[in-house]
């Protein structure tokens, strides 16, 4: 710094006023340049101002000096003031971002602006023709243009903004100065000199799908933690969903409503590059901000047209995207009937033992022959069906997924699952089509798969116990009569889970699959088909009673159970009475009595049945209790979807009880069960 | 007066002017001072009474500059030794120099400026009117201007020092990756600069990449290319050793895999120069080269397609595919590797019998006794008597047989092997697979050996001699029953073996790896599918496993040995017994025909104390099988264990088709334990 006393000091009230002028006139340029005079002494600044003060700067004019000199000089030091703050916010910013920079940069060059004038001024000064009133006159637009760029910059010192903020505050003085050209025009040209690294960036993303942000200024982020060119295997939803995300605080304003435009753009051309493809956009486009018009917006929306296209035509023709959905479906959903009734025939032994017992890789195997042998083997996704043994069953998963707080269905044992309660298929899929078959998806498709698999096994059951049952034609026809309650309950049943399961895939999935490939033929981009899949998935659990709100699947679940005991109870029964039954005909074909005494023994040489059956019961009784259960059962549910039609008519619950209750059957017991719930 | 004054002012402003000049370029003057120990520019004492506060204060400021001026003239100064080091610093400095030299061309002309003021000056004392004119032309160059000048000098002045200050005493790949950290600043003007900077830097790292790429030549005094050769490597290794990448030069901008392309096609061109005797095989190198050398600015581009890459890619595609091709062609890799798959991993089933059929007799010979060239005629023949004589004899003739120095004990099959001998361009690509190929021959060889011993050996023998024991069948029944038995396990559990090793592992990996070699476009492709081709035969063949599965392997062959062993004697003493009895019935025949009838009490007693002992030794014999059985059969469920506890799925698979009838199981309670 420089000493003030050292120097030569003319003693200014001694001149004449024109020279007085003169020297004044010298010192204000030193003080516009920013540098120590002194006549004019710029205060020593406040070290405990805050606020827009701290960048302010007061001046000491020195007392012999006439007062027609010192009037004007008060309206031209401001400038001194504004010029010295910009210059000590530039130094003060330096290298924090791109935006900065740039914009200091812009600064810059206006700060070389400023000297020329001084310069200009200093000119007319020695030809001695500059009096302080007419540099008044010079230099009042630059006074307001400086400190509208003095306010702005103070402004982006005081809230700290960087990089986006940036621009965003930049943006928004813009719109205020609609009045005032000459301002609007200086903060047009340093908007867009100060977005220019922004917009560079932007363009490298959305053309090329590369981030360079050393800063973290770009509104994407990428959280990728090693990126070598290796393939997403795992990742697949994760990777769709967290891999890039957009950071609110870094979106300028005026990108605001397209930053998710943006974020997808970039991130479905990294899809298409990790899929082997280079990335040419058909024309390059240069991005620039021009504040007063919205041309970058085309630009933006042009790459995204591109790249979405490009993505869509990458899964939906390269990767058969359509195929390994239809595989899916053919698998999961059942579709495929021959296969599923091959493959259950094939895994009915290994299936009912204990899911401890049961061994994955012969269930692979047999899976691996079923889908050669039946017509499945024409699919060339057939190797990408596997076999899973979950360690819970259906109602678990679905109470895990409703609450996780319910502790009871994950302390219970786990031991007296059967190998079929555990069973699912699952998809093998590969990058990308797993960007859309991902995990989440894949898990709703088992859980339909379950419900499905499930009703079809208890139908075989009760279509197995029909088959055997259908001797009885051989019997007498009292005979026959004794066992009439049983195959009335059986056909009831056979009714019920058949409809139900009707419901389920003709009712149900198959529309809502009809409806989804309609929609996937006009399918624009890559986001949309991901929502279409999800939302064809979340109707078809909704519908097939697989969502949160209802417990409409645990009855399913207990219908189901109710069936495979009173399966059981058949078949276990079945060896006496047969025996009893023939061996009468031939015998004696009159003595009816005996038969059920015989039956009452097999039950009691038969104690280890599972359910609560008393083992002295008589096989009438065993019916009786079964076809109590069984008509409470299913007459609670179907109260229960009456009770959930009123409240939301939009479901298609009331169709299964249309279906189930097609003659009225069950409509007396229902309205009893009302009436008693409205008693009690 | 008052022109005189005027003329002095305009002389002190000139003087001011010149000495802020001056100072520009790093020259003190009448005002300006340097610092000694910062450097700095300070105003000189003596003469400041001369100034007014804001001429000194603007004059101190304009100085800066000339600090910066210096620092950078220090760092374009090798001698100075703080410059950057190596081609890639010498860019660097002359960059600087170049920066310096413009620079002091722009001081120059504003001192001529200056000066022709001064004469114009003195013209005007002359006549007025001239001087009017001359105002006209000439303005006064001031300290304001100078201030409106310098802003962008010093700001390109402060750069190149704060670059020039990071890049000290560094090189090469290291010194490109700072100032490539340099780009990006926002400031547009940095930006050029660094640009400009880090192309010029580039060139010559294009061109040492050029070079090497096309020529595989490597000039490189300051070991900053991030290729590195090891001078005492010789050629035999040039493809595994001789070149490597130096990591701490490889440029940030250059991805890992890049660099091993690079790095690859040098090699690739060495290898046919030096080992193969090849070369000019780029054709259109002079196009290459040209891209390669002009678009030095490309190497650092955001994206990797600009013509740079695209020339690296066709220069690497080019050269691996001309090294594939000539492996593959005059060559013959891939006949090669079918080659030793056939022999060396027991491919082909009818050489391998008829080979050991052949052999059979050496190698139950001692160790000892065994020597090389009876071995190298025997495998001749049996090359000539089977398929394997279609074989391309030049292919054949790298087959050998060897046979290993014996130790203590080893009998013929534990010292012979055969041995594939590669020589030229194969051997430089083949030699580290070698000893795996050794190492896998073994298990492999020692199955071979089980299965040959279990049929030829103890099946045959037992057949055979089933009918002549007939007559003894009530004493040994038992026995025979129970080593049939243990016979027919073991039998299935070596076949199993050997289906599951030569087909399962061996076969499936084969197939997959001819997929490999016929899609390849890279020798190194070829070459790594090869050694994962290995890597996973020897997992499967059950080498260095864990769970000791291998200790298990050895437990049950030594139990197979130990019964061949213990049939031997048991027959043997069958035998033994048989004869004598059959001796006693000629005896009680001659003695009829003698006429003498009977045998003497003490004969008789002699024959029922023999058959007793021969009763015991009976006896004693089934209690060895049943030994040997039971550590047959720990060993097994312990092998089972091992692959039913194992994560692979095949390994699972093989243990339920050993066990397919769940007969271990039943036996062992361990294996009947829930997997999950």
């Amino acid at each position: 710094k420089v000493d003030g006393y050292k120097m030569v000091k003319p003693e200014l009230g001694a001149l004449p006023f024109a020279s007085q002028q003169q020297v004044l006139l010298k010192e204000l340029f030193h003080c516009l340049c920013g540098t120590r005079g002194n006549f004019i002494v710029p205060l020593s600044p406040d070290m405990n101002s805050t606020g827009i003060a701290k960048y302010e700067t007061n001046f000491n004019i020195h007392v012999h000096l006439e007062k027609s000199l010192t009037e004007p000089l008060q309206d031209i030091l401001p400038l001194a003031s504004y010029f010295m703050g910009i210059q000590k916010m530039m130094a003060a910013t330096d290298g924090h971002g791109q935006v900065i920079n740039s914009l200091n940069a812009a600064l810059q060059d206006l700060t070389q602006d400023f000297y020329v004038l001084v310069v200009q001024s200093e000119k007319e000064l020695q030809q001695q023709e500059l009096t302080v009133q007419k540099l008044l006159y010079y230099l009042q637009p630059t006074i307001w243009v400086m400190k509208e760029i003095w306010t702005t910059l103070v402004d982006v010192q005081l809230k700290e903004f960087v990089g986006a903020a940036v621009l965003t505050h930049l943006h928004g003085r813009i719109k205020r100065l609609e009045g005032d050209r000459a301002a609007q025009q200086i903060m047009i040209n340093l908007t867009h000199q100060a977005a220019k690294p922004y917009m560079r960036m932007l363009q490298l993303w959305i053309q090329k799908g590369v981030i360079v942000d050393r800063n973290h200024e770009f509104l994407v982020e990428d959280n990728e933690v090693v990126h070598q060119g290796e393939l997403p295997e795992h990742y697949s939803d994760d990777y769709w969903e967290k891999r890039y995300t957009v950071r609110r605080d870094r979106i300028p304003f005026f990108l605001e409503k397209y930053s998710d435009k943006i974020l997808r753009t970039g991130k479905y051309l990294n899809v298409i590059r990790q899929c082997g493809k280079r990335v040419m956009p058909t024309q390059k486009m240069e991005l620039h901000l021009d504040p007063t018009n919205e041309r970058h917006v085309y630009v933006i929306n042009d790459a995204y047209y591109f790249a979405a296209r490009m993505l869509l035509d990458v899964l939906l023709t390269e990767n058969d995207l359509m195929g390994h959905l239809q595989s899916v479906k053919n698998y999961l959903l059942l579709n495929q009937g021959d296969f599923t009734m091959q493959f259950m025939d094939a895994c009915e032994d290994e299936l009912s033992k204990n899911v401890d017992l049961v061994l994955p890789m012969t269930l692979e195997n047999l899976l691996g022959l079923t889908l050669r042998l039946s017509s499945a083997r024409n699919d060339p996704y057939k190797d990408d069906l596997h076999c899973e043994l979950l360690t819970y069953d259906l109602v678990t998963q679905m109470s895990k997924i409703m609450n996780q707080k319910e502790e009871y269905w994950q302390s219970q044992d786990r031991l007296d699952l059967s190998g079929l309660e555990c069973f699912a298929f699952t998809y093998e899929v590969k990058w990308p089509v797993s960007l859309v078959l991902n995990h989440i998806a894949i898990s709703k498709y088992q859980m339909l798969f379950r419900q499905l698999f499930f009703c079809k096994h208890v139908e075989r059951q009760l279509c197995k116990i029909w088959k055997e049952n259908s001797i009885a034609k051989k019997f007498s026809a009292q005979a026959a009569e004794l066992y009439r309650s049983a195959f009335t309950l059986r056909q009831r049943m056979m009714n019920a889970i058949q409809n139900l399961e009707y419901y389920m895939m003709i009712e149900i999935i198959e529309p809502n699959w009809h409806i989804f490939i309609e929609k996937m033929k006009k399918v624009e981009n890559v986001d949309n088909v991901l929502g279409l899949h999800q939302d064809f998935l979340d109707s078809c659990l909704k519908n097939c009673m697989l969502t949160e709100s209802s417990h409409l699947n645990r009855a399913i679940f207990k219908l189901c159970k109710i069936c495979l005991k009173f399966c059981d109870f058949i078949q276990h029964s079945q060896r006496f009475f047969l025996d009893a039954e023939l061996k009468s005909m031939v015998c004696d074909r009159g003595d009816d009595k005996m038969d059920s005494v015989d039956v009452e023994q097999g039950n009691s040489n038969w104690p280890q049945l599972e359910t609560s059956l008393d083992p002295t019961d008589t096989f009438s009784e065993g019916v009786k209790r079964f076809d109590l259960q069984f008509t409470g059962l299913l007459i609670s549910f179907l109260k229960q979807i009456n009770n959930m039609a009123k409240k939301n008519t939009a479901d298609r619950f009331m169709n299964l009880v249309h279906r189930i209750n097609f003659n009225g059957f069950y409509s007396d017991q229902m309205e009893k069960l009302c009436v008693k719930n409205a008693m009690g | 007066t008052e022109d005189l004054q005027s003329e002095k002012y305009v002389d002190e402003s000139l003087d001011m002017v010149t000495n802020a000049l001056f100072s520009f370029t790093g020259i003190q003057g009448k005002y300006l001072r340097k610092d000694v120990i910062t450097g700095r520019f300070k105003l000189d004492t003596t003469n400041i009474k001369l100034l007014t506060t804001g001429d000194a204060g603007l004059m101190l400021r304009l100085s800066e500059l000339g600090y910066y001026h210096d620092r950078v003239t220090e760092y374009a100064d090798p001698s100075k030794g703080y410059s950057a080091l190596g081609c890639m610093g010498q860019a660097l400095t002359c960059f600087l120099r170049k920066e310096l030299g413009d620079y002091h061309g722009e001081v120059s002309l504003l001192h001529d400026q200056v000066n022709a003021f001064k004469k114009a000056q003195r013209k005007s004392s002359f006549s007025p009117r001239e001087a009017e004119w001359q105002d006209g032309q000439q303005e006064q160059v001031t300290l304001f201007k100078l201030l409106a000048w310098y802003i962008k000098p010093l700001h390109r002045m402060q750069w190149l020092t704060k670059i020039a200050h990071a890049c000290m005493m560094k090189k090469g790949g290291e010194l490109i990756s700072v100032v490539w950290e340099f780009l990006d600043d926002g400031n547009p003007a940095v930006d050029k600069l660094a640009h400009d900077l880090l192309a010029a830097m580039c060139r010559p790292l294009t061109r040492m990449i050029s070079q090497w790429m096309l020529e595989g030549n490597i000039t490189d005094i300051h070991s900053e290319f991030f290729v590195e050769a090891l001078t005492d490597v010789g050629p035999d290794r040039l493809w595994h050793d001789k070149f490597r990448l130096r990591i701490p030069m490889l440029p940030k901008f250059i991805s890992q895999e890049l660099a091993d392309k690079i790095l690859r096609t040098g090699k690739s061109i060495n290898f046919l120069r030096e080992v193969c005797e090849k070369n000019d095989l780029v054709n259109d190198q002079g196009e290459l080269k040209k891209i390669m050398e002009s678009n030095a600015g490309d190497i650092f581009s955001y994206t990797q397609d600009t013509k740079w890459h695209a020339a690296i890619e066709i220069c690497y595609q080019t050269t691996s595919k001309s090294v594939l091709d000539y492996m593959v062609g005059p060559h013959k890799l891939l006949d090669h590797l079918q080659c030793m798959r056939r022999y060396l991993l027991l491919g082909q089933g009818d050489f391998v019998s008829v080979f050991i059929e052949h052999m059979k007799d050496e190698l139950e010979k001692p160790g000892t006794e065994i020597f090389a060239h009876d071995l190298s005629a025997m495998l001749d023949t049996s090359l000539r008597c089977t398929n394997a004589q279609y074989d391309d004899p030049e292919i054949l003739n790298h087959l050998d047989v060897v046979a290993q120095k014996p130790l203590m004990g080893d009998k013929g099959w534990d010292i012979v092997s055969l041995q594939y001998v590669v020589q030229g361009p194969l051997a430089t690509m083949l030699e580290p697979t070698m000893c795996t190929y050794k190492a896998l021959f073994k298990p492999l060889w020692r199955i071979k050996h089980m299965e040959f011993v279990l049929s030829t050996k103890i099946w045959k023998e037992q057949m055979t001699n089933g009918k002549k024991l007939r007559k003894m069948s009530a004493e040994i029944s038992r026995a025979s029953y129970r080593l049939h038995l243990f016979t027919s396990e073991i039998m299935h559990f070596i076949h199993q073996m050997q289906y599951y090793v030569l087909f399962e592992v061996i076969e499936c990996n084969w197939v997959n790896l001819q997929g490999h070699m016929y899609h390849a476009t890279g020798l190194d492709e070829i070459l790594n599918a090869h050694e994962s081709f290995l890597d996973d035969i020897t997992v499967g063949c059950f080498i260095n496993s864990t769970a000791d599965k291998e200790r298990h392997l050895e437990t049950v062959f030594e139990n197979i040995i130990a019964l061949e062993i213990w049939q031997a004697s048991f027959y043997k003493e069958c035998f033994k017994e048989q004869s004598a009895r059959e001796e006693l019935e000629k005896k009680i025949a001659e003695s009829e025909r003698e006429g003498r009838f009977g045998l003497t009490t003490e004969e008789k007693m002699e024959r029922d104390q023999e058959r007793k002992m021969f009763e015991q030794k009976v006896i004693i014999a089934c209690r060895g099988l049943e030994g040997i059985s039971c550590s047959y059969e720990k060993a097994v469920s312990g092998f089972m264990m091992g692959l039913n506890s194992s994560d692979d799925p095949q390994l699972q698979l093989f243990g339920t088709r050993l066990d397919f009838n769940e007969f271990y199981k039943k036996r062992d309670k361990n294996l009947s334990k829930p997997l999950t």
